[in-house]
């Protein structure tokens, strides 16, 4: 999951999936804007088939966040 | 080119009554709303919005009776737009709620403007009776189960209202870290409303991508498109606003400039993945002797790009923040120009806007008809602080009478904005006289409210936020003593500042932050003198 997770985000971004770590901030340490960081969310529910409901998305401050919520909702948590 | 021209015709209105009745004598069954969910697409039109409008405000009155404060809180969604006019409608006064707020902030809120009563969207039903919890004489209703009456509820006449009384009440960032509530009347929406439409022509389709809780999102997108006869889609999330905008083809989106650059992000990457890079740029240079004669190839020439934005778009009205200029120019170049203003909440909010074909570069547009500018106390470079007069100022603010008067003097509201105008009445803003930081996705943040919660982190002794680039740094002089027992306090803070991010809206969210070697300079009451000398601080 995480692989695919650094591959949308290098995608959109257009950075190298190299530079994105579990720690990396998509704000503060990617250059992501929070308008970025909603449309990155469509592309992983299309990716994962998962609905991320709006409010939590505030979660995901981090690759690592993503990843987790994610992996939550994938498994029907 | 770039000559003024006559005001476009609006029909007169001075209430919200007035303006649905206009519309629905202009546009009847014509689709004023539309929403999209995984169930299939609803329209409503405007004689639906009319007759709901109105059965909603007898149940309202009935129900609730009428003088009162009631808030809504909810995504963007045609019920949130029902609520709205069904409160001021029903003679009671609606509280936008920003949807990000933590439930305390928004208890807060209640509290201070003495609302007891909440209409929420399903999606935010736990923070209501989390709410409930804090307060509890709060009552409610979900907007779902208001909207089943509705369509049980017979067909209604308008009740009367008042059109200079209370209407809505806005709270916007204070300087000072407290909020404060513009109180608004039905005549202060509509005047800026009519005005605006008379400057910019709005017509055919939108999507409604700000939240209505913002008061330029519900004057341009819900008043003005309504005045228009304007066909708007109200997305419930914004997770697909790209493809959105692509499928539904608008002919104008109202935007904060980071939706333009979230935009742009994604006309490089089709430009770069198609290997236009090199070819777009002698297009512009091709097309600008034909600009200057009024023969427009940018549509031609641009089509690809302009497909990828669904290819009907005509314009972006722009508001909220500062505009990069060559953000703007580079949409211009596609042939889709970004009309910047400049509003204020206090001001119904829209003061002043370009207009197609009658714009300046770096400017925020003529102030409207009927709104007048001044510039007060200038300076030697004609700069000063940004003063307005006209049916758009607010009636003041909400249980603030000593602020209501500081801002309003011999009939000007005082914007606590920096600007200048040209000679031919372009407005220009350069700064503003408060601390407020403005973000360019239009969020105000108050750094003083974000200095409270850092300040409770243990280990922060004094801590200013400011902004550079849209990102928020926090500077912290911490206790020495505390960091001691500290193996790496630069990563504990960075921790404690995550955990503190987690909880805020994410506008809000600190970027970075650094620690200094030494206290803040402060003022001789001892308070913190915001703009400090970089020695002391290290990364």
């Amino acid at each position: 999951m995480f692989d695919l997770v650094v591959s949308i985000i290098a995608d959109y971004q257009g950075i190298p999936g190299g530079r994105i770590r579990p720690d990396s901030r998509l704000v503060n340490d990617l250059g992501l804007s929070s308008f970025d960081v909603v449309s990155l969310v469509g592309r992983f529910e299309d990716a994962f088939d998962v609905e991320v409901p709006d409010r939590q998305i505030k979660t995901m401050q981090t690759v690592n966040d993503v990843v987790l919520l994610l992996q939550a909702l994938t498994s029907g948590q | 080119m770039n000559k003024p021209y006559p005001h476009y015709e609006v029909p007169v209105y001075h209430d919200l009554p007035e303006l649905l009745d206009v519309a629905m004598a202009r546009y009847g069954n014509r689709p004023v709303f539309r929403t999209k969910r995984r169930s299939g697409e609803r329209r409503v039109s405007y004689a639906q919005l009319n007759a709901e409008v109105r059965k909603l405000s007898a149940c309202l009155q009935r129900t609730i009776g009428s003088g009162r404060h009631v808030a809504v809180l909810g995504e963007n969604c045609y019920e949130w737009i029902l609520t709205y006019f069904a409160v001021v409608c029903s003679g009671n006064v609606i509280v936008p709620i920003d949807r990000e707020l933590a439930a305390e902030d928004i208890a807060e809120l209640l509290t201070e403007c003495d609302c007891h009563f909440l209409v929420f969207s399903s999606a935010y039903k736990d923070v209501f009776h989390e709410l409930q919890d804090r307060l509890p004489a709060l009552d409610g209703a979900e907007q779902a189960a208001l909207y089943a009456r509705v369509e049980r509820e017979a067909p209604a006449a308008w009740l009367p209202t008042v059109r200079d009384a209370p209407a809505a009440l806005i709270y916007t960032s204070g300087t000072t870290g407290r909020s404060k509530g513009v109180v608004l009347s039905q005549n202060n929406l509509c005047a800026d409303a009519r005005a605006a439409c008379a400057f910019v022509r709005l017509y055919g389709r939108t999507i409604a991508l700000l939240p209505f809780h913002h008061t330029f999102a519900f004057t341009v997108n819900v008043l003005c498109s309504i005045t228009a006869g304007v066909d708007t889609l109200i997305p419930t999330s914004l997770k697909y606003a790209a493809e959105l905008i692509a499928s539904f083809r608008p002919s104008f989106l109202t935007v904060v400039p980071m939706i333009l650059e979230m935009l742009d992000k994604k006309i490089r990457r089709s430009i770069s993945e198609r290997r236009l890079a090199g070819v777009l740029p002698a297009l512009d240079l091709l097309c600008r002797p034909f600009d200057a004669v009024g023969i427009h190839l940018r549509g031609l020439c641009f089509g690809s790009v302009r497909k990828g934005l669904g290819g009907a778009l005509s314009f972006f009205i722009s508001g909220g923040a500062p505009l990069d200029p060559e953000l703007s120019a580079r949409f211009a170049s596609y042939g889709i120009p970004v009309l910047n203003g400049y509003g204020i909440s206090e001001c119904s909010p829209v003061v002043s806007v370009n207009r197609l074909g009658h714009h300046r570069p770096g400017s925020v547009g003529q102030a409207l008809p009927g709104v007048s500018v001044r510039i007060d106390r200038k300076g030697e470079d004609e700069e000063g602080e940004i003063c307005v007069k006209g049916d758009i100022v607010m009636l003041g603010y909400h249980n603030l009478a000593a602020e209501t008067s500081a801002a309003m003097q011999d009939g000007w509201f005082h914007t606590g904005d920096i600007g200048k105008t040209d000679r031919d009445g372009f407005l220009y803003v350069t700064g503003r006289i408060k601390n407020l930081i403005i973000l360019s996705n239009g969020k105000n943040v108050s750094p003083e409210e974000l200095e409270t919660y850092l300040g409770r982190i243990p280990g922060v002794q004094e801590v200013m936020v400011s902004a550079a680039d849209n990102r928020l740094t926090a500077e912290i002089a911490p206790d020495e003593d505390y960091c001691k027992s500290l193996e790496d306090p630069q990563e504990y803070f960075q921790e404690q500042i995550l955990r503190l991010n987690r909880r805020l809206p994410p506008y809000k969210a600190i970027a970075s932050v650094r620690l200094r070697d030494t206290a803040f300079r402060k003022t001789t009451t001892k308070k913190i003198i915001r703009q400090q000398k970089e020695d002391h601080a290290h990364v």
